[in-house]
Protein backbone atom coordinates (compact mmCIF):
# COMPACT_ATOMS: atom_id res chain seq x y z
CA UNK A 1 0.00 0.00 0.00
CA UNK A 2 1.52 3.45 -0.84
CA UNK A 3 2.22 5.06 2.31
CA UNK A 4 0.45 8.14 1.38
CA UNK A 5 -2.78 6.31 1.26
CA UNK A 6 -2.23 5.82 5.19
CA UNK A 7 -1.84 9.05 6.00
CA UNK A 8 -4.71 10.34 4.17
CA UNK A 9 -6.68 7.60 5.99
CA UNK A 10 -5.17 9.30 9.10
CA UNK A 11 -6.31 13.15 7.81
CA UNK A 12 -9.42 11.32 6.98
CA UNK A 13 -10.35 9.65 10.32
CA UNK A 14 -9.23 13.28 11.67
CA UNK A 15 -11.87 14.64 10.05
CA UNK A 16 -9.88 16.18 7.27
CA UNK A 17 -12.33 15.99 4.56
CA UNK A 18 -9.97 16.92 1.69
CA UNK A 19 -7.97 13.67 2.82
CA UNK A 20 -11.32 11.72 2.38
CA UNK A 21 -12.23 13.10 -1.12
CA UNK A 22 -8.88 12.09 -2.14
CA UNK A 23 -9.03 8.47 -1.41
CA UNK A 24 -12.72 8.47 -2.50
CA UNK A 25 -11.53 10.06 -5.89
CA UNK A 26 -8.92 6.87 -6.32
CA UNK A 27 -11.22 4.11 -5.43
CA UNK A 28 -14.52 4.89 -6.59
CA UNK A 29 -13.98 3.69 -9.87
CA UNK A 30 -13.31 -0.02 -8.59
CA UNK A 31 -16.14 0.49 -6.09
CA UNK A 32 -18.91 1.36 -8.52
CA UNK A 33 -18.26 -0.79 -11.50
CA UNK A 34 -18.08 -3.85 -9.07
CA UNK A 35 -21.54 -2.71 -8.21
CA UNK A 36 -22.25 -2.35 -11.39
CA UNK A 37 -21.30 -5.63 -12.49
CA UNK A 38 -22.96 -7.27 -9.54
CA UNK A 39 -26.54 -5.28 -9.76
CA UNK A 40 -26.53 -4.57 -13.58
CA UNK A 41 -27.65 -0.81 -13.05
CA UNK A 42 -25.97 2.47 -12.82
CA UNK A 43 -28.24 4.06 -11.01
CA UNK A 44 -28.15 1.04 -8.37
CA UNK A 45 -24.32 1.26 -8.39
CA UNK A 46 -24.68 4.72 -7.52
CA UNK A 47 -26.44 4.40 -4.67
CA UNK A 48 -24.39 1.29 -3.46
CA UNK A 49 -21.18 2.91 -3.95
CA UNK A 50 -21.92 6.22 -1.88
CA UNK A 51 -22.88 3.88 0.86
CA UNK A 52 -19.86 2.02 0.39
CA UNK A 53 -17.80 5.32 0.98
CA UNK A 54 -20.20 6.63 3.58
CA UNK A 55 -20.01 3.17 5.58
CA UNK A 56 -16.79 3.40 5.19
CA UNK A 57 -16.07 7.18 6.40
CA UNK A 58 -17.72 6.64 9.37
CA UNK A 59 -15.90 3.00 10.18
CA UNK A 60 -12.45 4.81 8.95
CA UNK A 61 -11.39 4.95 13.14
CA UNK A 62 -11.48 2.08 13.05
CA UNK A 63 -9.61 0.88 9.87
CA UNK A 64 -6.01 -0.19 10.77
CA UNK A 65 -3.97 1.54 8.21
CA UNK A 66 -1.46 -0.72 7.48
CA UNK A 67 -3.86 -2.35 5.23
CA UNK A 68 -4.60 -1.29 2.06
CA UNK A 69 -8.12 0.17 1.62
CA UNK A 70 -9.41 -1.35 -1.40
CA UNK A 71 -9.69 -4.39 -0.74
CA UNK A 72 -12.09 -3.34 2.27
CA UNK A 73 -13.93 -1.06 0.09
CA UNK A 74 -14.87 -3.78 -1.82
CA UNK A 75 -16.03 -6.28 0.47
CA UNK A 76 -18.23 -3.43 2.04
CA UNK A 77 -19.51 -2.75 -1.79
CA UNK A 78 -20.14 -6.42 -2.31
CA UNK A 79 -22.21 -7.16 1.03
CA UNK A 80 -24.47 -4.21 0.30
CA UNK A 81 -24.64 -4.99 -3.09
CA UNK A 82 -25.54 -9.09 -2.41
CA UNK A 83 -28.36 -7.28 0.08
CA UNK A 84 -29.84 -4.92 -2.31
CA UNK A 85 -29.89 -7.66 -4.87
CA UNK A 86 -32.36 -9.18 -2.44
CA UNK A 87 -34.33 -5.79 -1.86
CA UNK A 88 -38.08 -5.57 -2.67
CA UNK A 89 -37.44 -2.25 -4.56
CA UNK A 90 -35.18 -4.03 -7.02
CA UNK A 91 -38.33 -5.79 -8.46
CA UNK A 92 -40.19 -3.27 -8.87
CA UNK A 93 -37.35 -1.23 -10.57
CA UNK A 94 -36.51 -4.23 -12.82
CA UNK A 95 -40.21 -4.84 -13.79
CA UNK A 96 -40.57 -1.26 -14.12
CA UNK A 97 -37.69 -0.89 -16.76
CA UNK A 98 -39.11 -3.85 -18.13
CA UNK A 99 -42.28 -2.51 -18.93
CA UNK A 100 -41.49 1.25 -19.50
CA UNK A 101 -38.39 0.64 -21.93
CA UNK A 102 -38.66 2.38 -24.93
CA UNK A 103 -38.45 0.78 -28.17
CA UNK A 104 -35.45 3.70 -29.17
CA UNK A 105 -33.64 2.92 -26.03
CA UNK A 106 -33.43 -0.49 -27.25
CA UNK A 107 -32.29 0.55 -30.86
CA UNK A 108 -29.78 2.76 -29.39
CA UNK A 109 -28.40 0.05 -27.03
CA UNK A 110 -28.26 -2.56 -29.98
CA UNK A 111 -26.92 -0.02 -32.29
CA UNK A 112 -24.21 0.79 -29.60
CA UNK A 113 -23.23 -2.72 -29.27
CA UNK A 114 -22.28 -3.12 -33.01
CA UNK A 115 -18.52 -3.28 -31.91
CA UNK A 116 -17.99 -6.56 -32.13
CA UNK A 117 -15.64 -6.52 -28.97
CA UNK A 118 -18.59 -5.21 -26.75
CA UNK A 119 -20.88 -7.15 -27.97
CA UNK A 120 -18.72 -10.10 -26.59
CA UNK A 121 -17.68 -8.64 -23.60
CA UNK A 122 -21.68 -8.06 -23.01
CA UNK A 123 -22.19 -11.93 -23.93
CA UNK A 124 -19.34 -13.00 -21.49
CA UNK A 125 -21.12 -10.61 -18.73
CA UNK A 126 -24.93 -12.42 -19.63
CA UNK A 127 -22.71 -15.73 -19.42
CA UNK A 128 -21.14 -15.34 -15.97
CA UNK A 129 -24.35 -13.94 -14.54
CA UNK A 130 -25.65 -17.55 -15.25
CA UNK A 131 -23.18 -18.28 -12.21
CA UNK A 132 -24.34 -18.63 -8.30
CA UNK A 133 -23.08 -15.29 -6.60
CA UNK A 134 -19.99 -16.07 -5.15
CA UNK A 135 -18.75 -17.50 -8.50
CA UNK A 136 -20.00 -13.99 -10.07
CA UNK A 137 -18.19 -12.10 -7.44
CA UNK A 138 -14.62 -14.28 -7.79
CA UNK A 139 -14.90 -13.69 -11.49
CA UNK A 140 -15.78 -9.95 -11.28
CA UNK A 141 -13.00 -8.89 -8.70
CA UNK A 142 -9.89 -11.36 -10.20
CA UNK A 143 -11.11 -11.07 -14.19
CA UNK A 144 -12.73 -8.22 -14.86
CA UNK A 145 -11.63 -5.26 -12.19
CA UNK A 146 -8.46 -7.35 -12.33
CA UNK A 147 -7.69 -7.57 -8.83
CA UNK A 148 -4.52 -9.14 -7.34
CA UNK A 149 -5.18 -12.68 -5.87
CA UNK A 150 -4.10 -11.21 -2.45
CA UNK A 151 -6.61 -8.13 -3.27
CA UNK A 152 -9.29 -10.86 -3.98
CA UNK A 153 -8.11 -12.89 -0.42
CA UNK A 154 -8.81 -9.69 1.24
CA UNK A 155 -11.79 -8.40 -0.14
CA UNK A 156 -13.34 -11.77 0.42
CA UNK A 157 -11.73 -12.56 3.89
CA UNK A 158 -10.15 -15.99 2.84
CA UNK A 159 -6.38 -17.44 2.34
CA UNK A 160 -4.90 -16.47 -1.03
CA UNK A 161 -5.02 -19.94 -2.28
CA UNK A 162 -8.78 -20.46 -1.56
CA UNK A 163 -8.88 -17.58 -4.26
CA UNK A 164 -7.26 -20.16 -6.22
CA UNK A 165 -8.65 -22.82 -6.36
CA UNK A 166 -12.41 -20.97 -5.90
CA UNK A 167 -11.04 -19.29 -9.32
CA UNK A 168 -10.17 -22.35 -10.76
CA UNK A 169 -13.67 -23.65 -9.86
CA UNK A 170 -15.61 -20.73 -11.20
CA UNK A 171 -13.98 -20.78 -14.11
CA UNK A 172 -14.57 -24.24 -14.90
CA UNK A 173 -17.81 -23.80 -14.58
CA UNK A 174 -18.38 -20.61 -16.45
CA UNK A 175 -16.53 -22.30 -19.33
CA UNK A 176 -19.40 -25.18 -19.15
CA UNK A 177 -21.56 -22.12 -19.34
CA UNK A 178 -20.01 -20.51 -22.33
CA UNK A 179 -19.42 -24.22 -24.06
CA UNK A 180 -22.92 -25.11 -23.57
CA UNK A 181 -24.78 -21.72 -24.22
CA UNK A 182 -22.58 -19.19 -26.13
CA UNK A 183 -21.10 -20.37 -29.13
CA UNK A 184 -20.62 -17.99 -30.94
CA UNK A 185 -17.98 -16.45 -27.24
CA UNK A 186 -17.39 -20.45 -27.15
CA UNK A 187 -15.25 -19.26 -30.11
CA UNK A 188 -13.41 -16.40 -29.55
CA UNK A 189 -12.19 -17.68 -26.25
CA UNK A 190 -10.77 -20.58 -27.60
CA UNK A 191 -6.86 -20.68 -26.89
CA UNK B 1 -9.64 -29.44 -18.87
CA UNK B 2 -6.11 -29.11 -18.31
CA UNK B 3 -4.27 -26.07 -15.79
CA UNK B 4 -2.39 -24.25 -18.65
CA UNK B 5 -5.36 -24.53 -21.35
CA UNK B 6 -7.92 -22.80 -18.43
CA UNK B 7 -5.39 -20.58 -17.43
CA UNK B 8 -5.11 -19.82 -21.29
CA UNK B 9 -8.85 -19.68 -21.73
CA UNK B 10 -9.08 -17.23 -18.40
CA UNK B 11 -6.33 -14.40 -20.21
CA UNK B 12 -8.78 -14.49 -22.84
CA UNK B 13 -11.88 -13.85 -20.35
CA UNK B 14 -9.59 -11.15 -19.09
CA UNK B 15 -9.03 -9.45 -22.47
CA UNK B 16 -12.46 -10.17 -23.58
CA UNK B 17 -13.61 -8.98 -19.87
CA UNK B 18 -11.67 -5.09 -20.71
CA UNK B 19 -14.10 -4.17 -23.88
CA UNK B 20 -17.05 -4.09 -21.92
CA UNK B 21 -18.42 -0.66 -21.63
CA UNK B 22 -19.12 0.71 -18.04
CA UNK B 23 -21.19 3.30 -17.62
CA UNK B 24 -19.06 6.82 -16.62
CA UNK B 25 -18.06 6.46 -12.72
CA UNK B 26 -20.37 8.96 -10.69
CA UNK B 27 -18.18 11.81 -8.65
CA UNK B 28 -19.22 10.12 -5.68
CA UNK B 29 -16.67 12.50 -3.71
CA UNK B 30 -19.08 14.99 -4.01
CA UNK B 31 -22.42 12.50 -3.34
CA UNK B 32 -20.73 11.65 -0.33
CA UNK B 33 -19.86 14.64 1.24
CA UNK B 34 -23.07 16.47 0.46
CA UNK B 35 -24.85 13.23 2.18
CA UNK B 36 -22.00 13.06 5.33
CA UNK B 37 -22.69 16.83 5.79
CA UNK B 38 -26.27 16.45 5.76
CA UNK B 39 -25.49 13.83 8.93
CA UNK B 40 -23.25 16.16 10.43
CA UNK B 41 -26.02 19.14 9.99
CA UNK B 42 -28.37 16.86 11.94
CA UNK B 43 -25.74 15.66 14.45
CA UNK B 44 -25.00 19.37 15.24
CA UNK B 45 -28.30 20.66 16.05
CA UNK B 46 -28.83 21.49 19.41
CA UNK B 47 -31.13 18.80 21.67
CA UNK B 48 -34.28 19.68 22.08
CA UNK B 49 -35.14 21.82 25.78
CA UNK B 50 -37.40 20.37 28.24
CA UNK B 51 -40.75 21.31 27.60
CA UNK B 52 -42.13 23.99 30.36
CA UNK B 53 -45.66 23.43 31.43
CA UNK B 54 -46.69 26.57 29.77
CA UNK B 55 -45.21 25.03 26.40
CA UNK B 56 -47.36 21.74 27.04
CA UNK B 57 -50.32 23.40 27.37
CA UNK B 58 -49.68 25.11 24.08
CA UNK B 59 -48.31 22.04 22.42
CA UNK B 60 -51.97 20.38 23.67
CA UNK B 61 -53.82 23.38 21.90
CA UNK B 62 -51.67 22.97 18.52
CA UNK B 63 -52.75 18.86 19.13
CA UNK B 64 -56.70 19.92 19.30
CA UNK B 65 -55.77 22.44 16.07
CA UNK B 66 -54.49 19.39 14.17
CA UNK B 67 -57.14 17.40 15.49
CA UNK B 68 -59.81 19.74 13.58
CA UNK B 69 -57.21 20.16 10.65
CA UNK B 70 -57.22 16.30 10.33
CA UNK B 71 -60.83 17.17 8.79
CA UNK B 72 -60.56 15.47 5.33
CA UNK B 73 -60.81 18.79 3.46
CA UNK B 74 -58.68 20.98 5.44
CA UNK B 75 -56.38 17.95 5.47
CA UNK B 76 -56.33 17.36 2.15
CA UNK B 77 -54.70 21.01 1.71
CA UNK B 78 -51.87 19.98 3.56
CA UNK B 79 -51.02 16.43 2.26
CA UNK B 80 -52.82 13.78 0.60
CA UNK B 81 -51.78 10.31 0.97
CA UNK B 82 -53.76 6.63 0.62
CA UNK B 83 -52.79 3.92 2.43
CA UNK B 84 -53.16 0.45 0.82
CA UNK B 85 -52.16 -2.17 3.02
CA UNK B 86 -48.41 -2.61 2.86
CA UNK B 87 -48.23 1.08 0.57
CA UNK B 88 -48.48 4.04 1.07
CA UNK B 89 -48.53 6.63 -1.33
CA UNK B 90 -48.01 10.49 -0.61
CA UNK B 91 -49.28 12.21 -3.88
CA UNK B 92 -47.63 16.11 -2.20
CA UNK B 93 -46.61 17.56 0.70
CA UNK B 94 -48.36 21.49 1.19
CA UNK B 95 -46.53 24.04 -1.16
CA UNK B 96 -47.25 27.50 -1.75
CA UNK B 97 -48.43 26.76 -5.06
CA UNK B 98 -51.99 27.13 -5.50
CA UNK B 99 -54.04 23.72 -5.22
CA UNK B 100 -55.18 22.79 -8.41
CA UNK B 101 -58.86 21.69 -9.21
CA UNK B 102 -59.52 18.20 -8.69
CA UNK B 103 -60.27 16.62 -12.34
CA UNK B 104 -62.82 14.01 -12.95
CA UNK B 105 -60.34 11.43 -13.27
CA UNK B 106 -57.73 12.31 -10.68
CA UNK B 107 -56.19 14.80 -8.57
CA UNK B 108 -53.63 16.64 -10.64
CA UNK B 109 -50.75 18.52 -8.08
CA UNK B 110 -48.98 21.46 -10.08
CA UNK B 111 -48.16 22.41 -13.60
CA UNK B 112 -45.51 20.51 -15.42
CA UNK B 113 -42.28 22.47 -16.56
CA UNK B 114 -40.40 21.32 -19.68
CA UNK B 115 -37.07 20.71 -17.05
CA UNK B 116 -38.68 18.77 -14.38
CA UNK B 117 -40.28 16.58 -16.99
CA UNK B 118 -37.25 16.03 -19.03
CA UNK B 119 -35.76 15.21 -15.93
CA UNK B 120 -38.02 12.74 -15.15
CA UNK B 121 -37.86 10.92 -18.48
CA UNK B 122 -34.21 11.08 -18.39
CA UNK B 123 -34.17 8.81 -15.05
CA UNK B 124 -37.29 6.63 -16.29
CA UNK B 125 -35.14 6.13 -19.59
CA UNK B 126 -31.77 5.92 -18.77
CA UNK B 127 -31.11 2.36 -17.66
CA UNK B 128 -29.93 0.28 -20.78
CA UNK B 129 -32.66 -2.33 -21.47
CA UNK B 130 -31.08 -5.40 -20.31
CA UNK B 131 -33.00 -8.65 -18.93
CA UNK B 132 -32.71 -7.70 -15.41
CA UNK B 133 -34.90 -10.29 -14.33
CA UNK B 134 -32.28 -13.07 -14.43
CA UNK B 135 -30.05 -11.39 -11.71
CA UNK B 136 -33.04 -11.52 -9.61
CA UNK B 137 -32.80 -13.85 -6.73
CA UNK B 138 -35.46 -15.84 -5.44
CA UNK B 139 -36.61 -17.22 -8.81
CA UNK B 140 -39.02 -20.44 -8.14
CA UNK B 141 -42.17 -22.10 -9.83
CA UNK B 142 -45.00 -21.34 -8.91
CA UNK B 143 -46.39 -24.70 -7.62
CA UNK B 144 -43.55 -23.76 -5.05
CA UNK B 145 -44.28 -20.38 -4.80
CA UNK B 146 -48.03 -21.56 -3.92
CA UNK B 147 -46.53 -24.04 -1.27
CA UNK B 148 -43.52 -21.61 0.65
CA UNK B 149 -45.53 -18.21 0.42
CA UNK B 150 -47.76 -18.42 3.58
CA UNK B 151 -51.21 -17.24 1.83
CA UNK B 152 -52.87 -18.41 -1.63
CA UNK B 153 -50.85 -16.93 -4.63
CA UNK B 154 -54.21 -15.91 -6.47
CA UNK B 155 -53.98 -15.85 -10.49
CA UNK B 156 -55.56 -13.75 -13.06
CA UNK B 157 -58.61 -15.35 -14.71
CA UNK B 158 -59.12 -12.16 -17.20
CA UNK B 159 -57.22 -12.04 -19.99
CA UNK B 160 -58.83 -15.31 -21.04
CA UNK B 161 -55.87 -16.09 -22.89
CA UNK B 162 -53.22 -15.13 -20.19
CA UNK B 163 -52.65 -18.35 -18.95
CA UNK B 164 -50.16 -19.22 -16.15
CA UNK B 165 -47.29 -16.68 -15.33
CA UNK B 166 -43.76 -16.71 -17.23
CA UNK B 167 -41.67 -15.92 -14.29
CA UNK B 168 -41.83 -16.49 -10.53
CA UNK B 169 -40.21 -14.94 -7.60
CA UNK B 170 -40.96 -15.66 -4.07
CA UNK B 171 -39.02 -13.67 -1.67
CA UNK B 172 -38.74 -13.93 2.09
CA UNK B 173 -37.03 -11.41 4.21
CA UNK B 174 -39.49 -11.43 7.10
CA UNK B 175 -43.05 -10.89 5.29
CA UNK B 176 -43.10 -12.83 2.13
CA UNK B 177 -43.75 -11.06 -1.50
CA UNK B 178 -44.63 -12.93 -4.21
CA UNK B 179 -43.82 -11.85 -7.88
CA UNK B 180 -45.89 -12.64 -11.21
CA UNK B 181 -44.67 -12.04 -14.58
CA UNK B 182 -46.25 -12.53 -17.67
CA UNK B 183 -44.32 -11.80 -20.88
CA UNK B 184 -45.70 -9.93 -24.16
CA UNK B 185 -45.95 -12.28 -26.79
CA UNK B 186 -46.40 -9.01 -29.12
CA UNK B 187 -42.79 -7.83 -27.70
CA UNK B 188 -40.38 -10.61 -26.03
CA UNK B 189 -38.10 -9.54 -23.11
CA UNK B 190 -41.21 -7.20 -22.27
CA UNK B 191 -43.81 -8.24 -19.04
CA UNK B 192 -47.74 -8.03 -20.80
CA UNK B 193 -47.99 -7.65 -16.48
CA UNK B 194 -47.07 -7.96 -13.31
CA UNK B 195 -48.65 -8.77 -10.03
CA UNK B 196 -46.94 -8.43 -6.86
CA UNK B 197 -48.48 -10.05 -3.61
CA UNK B 198 -47.00 -8.91 -0.52
CA UNK B 199 -48.19 -10.28 2.85
CA UNK B 200 -48.40 -8.32 5.89
CA UNK B 201 -45.04 -7.65 7.72
CA UNK B 202 -42.04 -5.87 8.23
CA UNK B 203 -41.82 -4.98 4.33
CA UNK B 204 -42.11 -1.81 5.52
CA UNK B 205 -44.20 1.24 4.21
CA UNK B 206 -44.14 2.33 0.34
CA UNK B 207 -44.20 5.83 -0.11
CA UNK B 208 -44.46 7.64 -3.64
CA UNK B 209 -44.35 11.00 -4.10
CA UNK B 210 -44.42 13.48 -6.55
CA UNK B 211 -41.22 15.39 -8.15
CA UNK B 212 -41.93 18.56 -7.96
CA UNK B 213 -43.05 20.11 -10.96
CA UNK B 214 -44.47 16.48 -12.53
CA UNK B 215 -48.10 15.52 -11.82
CA UNK B 216 -49.21 12.12 -10.79
CA UNK B 217 -52.23 10.97 -11.03
CA UNK B 218 -54.28 9.25 -8.21
CA UNK B 219 -57.69 8.02 -8.52
CA UNK B 220 -59.26 5.80 -5.79
CA UNK B 221 -61.73 2.90 -7.31
CA UNK B 222 -62.67 -0.29 -5.37
CA UNK B 223 -61.67 -4.07 -6.25
CA UNK B 224 -64.55 -6.46 -5.38
CA UNK B 225 -66.32 -2.95 -3.05
CA UNK B 226 -62.68 -2.49 -1.51
CA UNK B 227 -60.87 0.75 -1.91
CA UNK B 228 -57.92 0.69 -4.50
CA UNK B 229 -55.96 2.76 -6.08
CA UNK B 230 -54.97 3.89 -9.63
CA UNK B 231 -51.45 5.55 -9.97
CA UNK B 232 -49.49 6.43 -13.24
CA UNK B 233 -46.45 8.32 -13.14
CA UNK B 234 -44.12 9.81 -13.48
CA UNK B 235 -43.92 10.14 -9.68
CA UNK B 236 -41.18 9.16 -6.78
CA UNK B 237 -41.27 5.67 -5.22
CA UNK B 238 -39.47 5.84 -1.51
CA UNK B 239 -39.20 2.54 -0.37
CA UNK B 240 -37.48 1.68 2.58
CA UNK B 241 -36.55 -2.12 2.59
CA UNK B 242 -33.48 -3.02 4.99
CA UNK B 243 -30.30 -0.61 4.83
CA UNK B 244 -31.83 1.39 1.77
CA UNK B 245 -33.90 3.60 0.58
CA UNK B 246 -35.18 2.93 -2.65
CA UNK B 247 -35.95 5.97 -4.54
CA UNK B 248 -36.58 6.09 -8.10
CA UNK B 249 -38.92 7.52 -10.74
CA UNK B 250 -41.82 5.42 -11.81
CA UNK B 251 -43.93 5.94 -14.95
CA UNK B 252 -46.22 2.83 -15.39
CA UNK B 253 -49.80 2.30 -14.18
CA UNK B 254 -50.06 0.63 -11.19
CA UNK B 255 -53.44 -0.34 -9.05
CA UNK B 256 -52.99 -1.09 -5.57
CA UNK B 257 -55.65 -3.06 -3.36
CA UNK B 258 -55.48 -4.90 -0.58
CA UNK B 259 -57.67 -8.60 -0.03
CA UNK B 260 -57.84 -11.03 3.29
CA UNK B 261 -54.70 -8.82 4.81
CA UNK B 262 -52.51 -9.32 1.69
CA UNK B 263 -51.69 -6.02 -0.48
CA UNK B 264 -51.61 -6.45 -4.45
CA UNK B 265 -49.75 -4.63 -7.05
CA UNK B 266 -50.53 -5.08 -10.50
CA UNK B 267 -48.32 -3.40 -12.48
CA UNK B 268 -49.38 -2.71 -16.46
CA UNK B 269 -48.39 -0.83 -19.39
CA UNK B 270 -48.83 2.49 -19.81
CA UNK B 271 -51.71 2.09 -22.63
CA UNK B 272 -53.65 0.22 -19.85
CA UNK B 273 -56.67 1.62 -18.41
CA UNK B 274 -58.19 1.55 -14.78
CA UNK B 275 -61.10 -0.04 -16.00
CA UNK B 276 -59.12 -3.23 -17.28
CA UNK B 277 -56.59 -3.22 -14.15
CA UNK B 278 -59.95 -3.27 -12.20
CA UNK B 279 -60.97 -5.98 -14.10
CA UNK B 280 -57.94 -8.05 -14.03
CA UNK B 281 -58.15 -7.66 -10.32
CA UNK B 282 -61.06 -8.71 -9.55
CA UNK B 283 -60.69 -11.85 -12.03
CA UNK B 284 -58.06 -12.97 -9.44
CA UNK B 285 -58.67 -16.83 -8.02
Amino acid sequence: MPSSEASLILQASQGDGAGWETLVGQHQQAVFRLAYLLLGDAAEADDVAQETFIRAYKALGRFDVNRPLRPWLMRIASNLARNRRRSVGRYFAAVQRLIRAEPQAAFAASAQAQLVERERAHSLWQAVRRLGPADQEIIYLRYFLELSEAEVAATLDIPDGTVKSRSHRALARLRAVVEREFPTLREALEP
Amino acid sequence: MNEPSLERWAERLTLTARALPYPPTPNLAAATRARLSAATDVAARPARPVLRRWQLALLALAVVALGLLAAPPVRAALVQFIQIGVVRILVGPATPTPVPAPTSTGVQLNAPTAASVAAATLVASATPVASLLPALAGETTLARAQTQAGFPVLLPTYPPDLGPPDRVFLQDDGAALVMLLWRDPAQPGRPRLALFEIAPGNIGIFKSDFIKGVPPQLQTTTVHGQPAAWTTGPYMLKLTNGDFTFDRVIDGHVLIWLDQGITYRLELGITASMAEAVKIAESLR
